[in-house]
């Protein structure tokens, strides 16, 4: 790794990198939107929502929710620390995102396990059907951020990245992506459930 | 405005109902408009081709633009803008004139209509009458009717008599039906509805108020008992061969709704929404193989024998 | 003497180091791979028009049996699904993917690799949706697939499971495309090629990039919860169990209708390109062009309910989207002052790809005058779902999008090929096609307002009119039909005997006509500093 200043400079196709990864974000958000509207619109006019979402315990998850926040901040200070050239910093940042990240999504897990033994699947009911959607999405995007930041990681590890790297700015950037995205949906699908 | 004829089939400019009248005059004032633009600019591609036609076999040196295009683009934006105005308001207006609200108490519902593949069922509230395909209306009368799908999204539409509106399942839709003239009305489903979209017209009559209570009370009544011996046998293998699952005939055990009303199935003019007329002949025809005349139908195929069909199309034949 | 123009770092297998069918496999060079696009179109714009075809028999005369209903069903279909997304779509993104590049002075696209995936993924899309027949049945729920009609309890037949798929796989293919294009646009401009000096064909592409990463995203939401109804058990579309049937028909349209868009900005953006070169005159209000464009982008995105208008959505609801319908009209109309203004005064040259390019502004207008008749819900309560509006979105779909296809395949198969094409072929092609075209599409207004429904297999024969026009209608399909034998054999017949075509045979003054026709691997060895919007030009004149 080469010594960094401040100011990172990137070359063109690294540039090139990084605006694709902001406007395929951008374009993912959409897709997101699109799902919780749908949850919304079915919460609004469903009559026996309230039930099953009762079943949602948004305290263990508000936990998680920040395990997954402090994932960013973790996964950005391993980032910067790489550029930085601090190898050892940045395995340490590196090894608490990985754990961070695995354990929100080893929750979502034991969480759709619970709600499957209180029979709520995706076809029990339409909040089975919009919930296990928009947060299975979600988790989708979760276990496929996993599987591109171990990558990411091993290969800062040995070195074979650049510094600075797009690569791994762009990994970091889809990372916030899937956190904010969670933010929102949790707002909405948990927390709005307890006020609704 | 303008004084249209009445209209038989369907037909968007002419049309008996109000509403009919006020869209055709939204669309009639619209089309001017639109032929006058479509001169101006087929006018426009003619006067160039012959003006400014190139002669020179090689290609001319590049002029520039006569100027950047403000004044012109920015009339041209403003007056279309003018134009978006007006539209808007006509617009607007006939919305106004011919919509009706989302939320009406249920007591003002005239007419209960629910499409179903790929047939109507029609309602009269308040009465016992329910028909299938045939509906009849009293002249002059603004009907508030109350449109639901069984199953898919449809569409009712008899133009001359309104708007279409669409029959969307698990919401109520309201629209008004009136015609200011007597005769017969022809319309169809307009929205894909799966196998026999296409045969799933409806025939609206518009009577005198008097005639129509006549035909109302009618249809109120319960099915004939059957007559003759043949008929009379129909009757019993209708209960037998479980017609009774689907089908309902007044005055009988037979009360599903799965299938059209038939207890005055042969007061109707046409049968299986339209693709044929109502005789004993096609009748028999549909009993022997639904599938023949309307493939994809939802009616089982039953095998019948002769004398069984002769049976039982006799019985049908009598429910007047 | 300026540095060499930014290239990718590693060097990119060359097509001509490798031998036929490989090299095609294999290769990551966006002007390959726009060939690859433009044949994948004009395949399955022949089977979407053998599929028309078949219909147009069917409807020829009354009450006929030749195709019954659950083929005819799959026909429609298929034939809307397949000139959207296989044949319409490809084409534009083929003519994007080989021209982008050039001109804006680039020697690639941002991503080779992306854009290699983005074509085979769309390819496979398509693939999978003609699949379907062999697998149980194509999907026939039409191609907007109203739930629910489309769910598994009325469609039993594994079509609409195809559907979902391929679409869904065509999208992702769409969305790399869009990101190409955009990253490209932003990041590989020639040195002095400032935004407004970029060629209105790219400006459209640019634009095009930014509706498609918002549209496909609303599709591919709706496809999978419809596909995860189907699939998996889900309620989304099932009315009676708590879901809804008309939010298939907001998400559909929410992205349906900023695919309209999506299929015509392209071909805005080749008729500006077009017009000026053969009207030996520089395009008129170029940034009225740009500007209008942006405009229809930010608009195409609040407009959809107009396809609900029949919905009963509340009057206060319908007066919104009908207000915002209509004022999408401004921008779009605003181009047709330019491109007359453009050939007002200039010397026009009617090639064939002018004719093409003369066609769309008439059948453009048309199209749009009869879109705006539904932009104001009376009149939609009338119109729609009939004839007129299947005469509507062919004018402005195949009147509009195929003939700026049209005009840019002559006007470029040059460039690509290195060859002319047949004059005399070309001009058959053009007035069989627009004549037939006219008979075929004319008549339908007048079907619509005669009372025909649309995606009727069949209709009574005892309405006055409906067979004669309905056969009339029919006979105009085959006149396109003949109009597009004489397309494929002059495009088969100019790669071996037609006139070689030198660097700019049309006196073109976009960078494209800078190069070797066709171009070689490397578009550019070098440019000079861009100082205007005609950068041949101003290098052609002084030497």
């Amino acid at each position: 790794m080469t010594e960094g200043n401040g100011k990172e400079e990137f070359d063109l196709g690294q540039r090139q990198t990084l605006l694709m990864m902001k406007a395929f974000l951008c374009s993912e958000t959409l897709f997101f939107v699109a799902l919780i509207i749908g949850f919304v619109f079915f919460r609004h006019y469903t009559t026996d929502w309230a039930e099953s979402q009762r079943a949602l315990d948004w305290k263990t998850s508000g936990a998680y929710t920040v395990a997954l926040i402090l994932s960013s901040l973790t996964l950005n200070f391993a980032v910067r620390c790489y550029e930085k050239a601090k190898k050892g910093a940045f395995l340490v940042w590196a090894v608490l995102t990985a754990a961070l990240g695995l354990a929100f999504l080893g929750h979502q897990i034991v969480e759709y396990g619970d709600l499957y033994r209180q029979s709520i699947t995706m076809s029990s009911s339409i909040f089975g059907s919009a919930f296990y959607t928009l947060t299975g999405f979600h988790t989708l995007h979760v276990a496929v951020g996993l599987v591109v930041l171990s990558v990411v990681f091993t290969l800062m590890t040995f070195d074979k990245l650049r510094c600075p790297s797009s690569g791994a700015r762009a990994a970091e950037y889809y990372w916030h992506f899937v956190d904010v995205v969670w933010i929102v949906v949790f707002t909405i699908v948990y927390l709005g459930g307890v006020v609704v | 405005m303008l004084t249209i004829a009445k209209a038989e089939h369907p037909h968007l400019l002419l049309g008996t109902s109000p509403d009919s009248q006020a869209i055709a005059e939204l669309l009639l004032a619209y089309g001017a408009f639109a032929f006058l633009v479509l001169l101006i600019i087929g006018g426009l591609l003619v006067v160039m081709k012959k003006r400014y036609s190139s002669t020179s076999p090689s290609p001319e040196p590049f002029l520039e633009a006569q100027d950047e295009g403000s004044k012109l683009e920015v009339g041209f934006a403003v007056s279309t803008f003018l134009i978006v105005l007006i539209l808007s308001f006509f617009s607007m207006r006939t919305v106004n004139k011919v919509g009706a609200d989302p939320d009406v108490p249920a007591d003002q519902v005239e007419l209960r209509i629910t499409g179903h593949q790929w047939w109507w069922e029609i309602r009269y509230p308040n009465t016992d009458v329910v028909t299938a395909n045939v509906l009849h209306i009293p002249k002059g009368k603004r009907l508030l009717v109350a449109l639901e799908s069984a199953d898919v999204v449809h569409d009712w539409w008899v133009s001359g008599l309104g708007r279409k509106m669409d029959a969307i399942p698990g919401r109520t839709n309201y629209f008004y039906i009136e015609s200011d003239e007597v005769g017969t009305f022809d319309g169809a489903c307009n929205e894909f509805c799966g196998a026999q979209h296409a045969w799933m017209r409806m025939q609206v009559v518009v009577q005198e108020q008097a005639e129509f209570d006549a035909w109302l009370a009618s249809q109120a009544e319960v099915a004939r008992e059957p007559a003759e011996e043949t008929a009379r046998k129909g009757a019993q293998l209708f209960q037998e061969m479980s017609c009774a699952t689907c089908h309902a005939i007044r005055g009988t055990d037979a009360v599903a709704t799965v299938g059209p009303d038939l207890t005055h199935l042969a007061s109707r003019e046409i049968m299986l929404s339209g693709k044929v007329k109502y005789s004993r002949e096609n009748l028999k025809a549909w009993l022997r193989d639904p599938q023949a005349l309307k493939p994809g139908a939802h009616m089982p195929r039953f095998i019948f024998s002769e004398p069984e069909l002769d049976a039982l199309t006799d019985y049908l034949d009598g429910l007047k | 003497m300026l540095p060499p123009l930014p290239e990718p770092k590693t060097s990119l297998p060359s097509p001509f180091q490798r031998d036929g069918l490989l090299a095609w496999l294999t290769t990551v060079d966006h002007k390959m791979l726009g060939i690859l696009y433009l044949v994948m179109a004009l395949g399955y714009f022949l089977m979407g028009g053998l599929e028309a075809l078949a219909i147009r028999i069917q409807l020829a005369r009354p009450e006929q049996d030749l195709i019954g209903p659950e083929t005819f069903n799959q026909l429609f279909t298929m034939h809307g699904t397949t000139m959207v997304f296989l044949a319409l779509m490809p084409a534009l993104i083929g003519f994007a993917t080989y021209f982008l590049p050039l001109m804006i002075g680039a020697n690639e696209m941002a991503f080779p690799r992306l854009n290699a995936m983005s074509f085979w993924t769309t390819l496979f899309g398509g693939l999978l949706l003609y699949f379907s027949p062999f697998a149980g049945g194509a999907p026939d729920a039409g191609w907007f697939a109203y739930a629910p009609l489309s769910e598994k309890n009325y469609s039993f037949s594994p079509g609409l499971d195809y559907y979902c798929m391929g679409l869904m796989v065509t999208g992702i293919g769409s969305i790399g495309a869009a990101l190409n294009f955009f990253v490209t646009t932003v990041t590989m401009r020639a040195k002095g090629m400032s935004w407004m000096k970029m060629p209105l064909f790219a400006w459209m592409i640019f634009i095009n990039s930014l509706l498609m990463l918002g549209a496909f995203p609303l599709l591919n939401a709706g496809l999978a919860m419809l596909f995860l109804d189907r699939q998996l058990g889900t309620l989304f579309f099932l009315p009676d169990q708590g879901g809804s049937a008309l939010l298939w028909q907001h998400f559909f349209w929410a992205f349906g209708h900023p695919e309209v868009y999506i299929l015509i900005l392209p071909a805005f953006g080749i008729i500006s390109e077009v017009v000026p070169v053969f009207s030996r005159k520089k395009i008129y209000g170029y940034p009225f062009l740009v500007g209008s464009a942006l405009v229809i982008t930010f608009l195409a995105f609040g407009v959809w309910g107009h396809h609900l208008f029949t919905a009963g959505m509340g009057k206060i609801v319908v007066s919104f989207f009908g207000f915002g319908s209509l004022l999408i009209a401004i921008p779009t109309s605003i181009k047709l002052v330019n491109w007359l203004a453009t050939m007002w005064g200039g010397s026009l040259r009617f090639t064939v790809s002018m004719m093409f390019a003369f066609a769309f502004i008439l059948d453009f207008t048309i199209g749009g005058l009869s879109g705006v008749a539904f932009a104001m819900p009376p009149a939609d309560w009338a119109l729609t779902d009939t004839y007129f509006v299947v005469a509507h979105i062919h004018y402005v779909f195949l009147g509009g999008t195929m003939f700026s296809v049209f005009a840019g395949a002559y006007y470029w198969y040059p460039k690509i090929c290195g060859r002319m094409l047949d004059v005399r072929l070309g001009k058959a092609h053009f007035w069989l096609f627009f004549i037939g075209f006219q008979l075929t599409f004319m008549i339908q207004h007048v079907l619509g307002i005669l009372g025909m429904p649309r995606r009727v297999y069949t209709y009574p024969v005892d309405l006055p009119w409906y067979g004669s026009l309905n056969f009339l209608s029919t006979s105009g399909a085959f006149l396109m039909g003949l109009g597009m034998l004489a397309f494929l054999w002059n495009l088969y017949r100019s790669l071996k005997h037609g006139e070689l075509a030198g660097k700019d045979p049309w006196g073109g003054t976009t960078l494209e006509w800078w190069t070797e026709s066709p171009p070689p691997p490397k578009n550019f060895e070098t440019l000079s500093e861009i100082r205007s919007r005609d950068p041949v030009l101003d290098w052609t004149k002084s030497p």
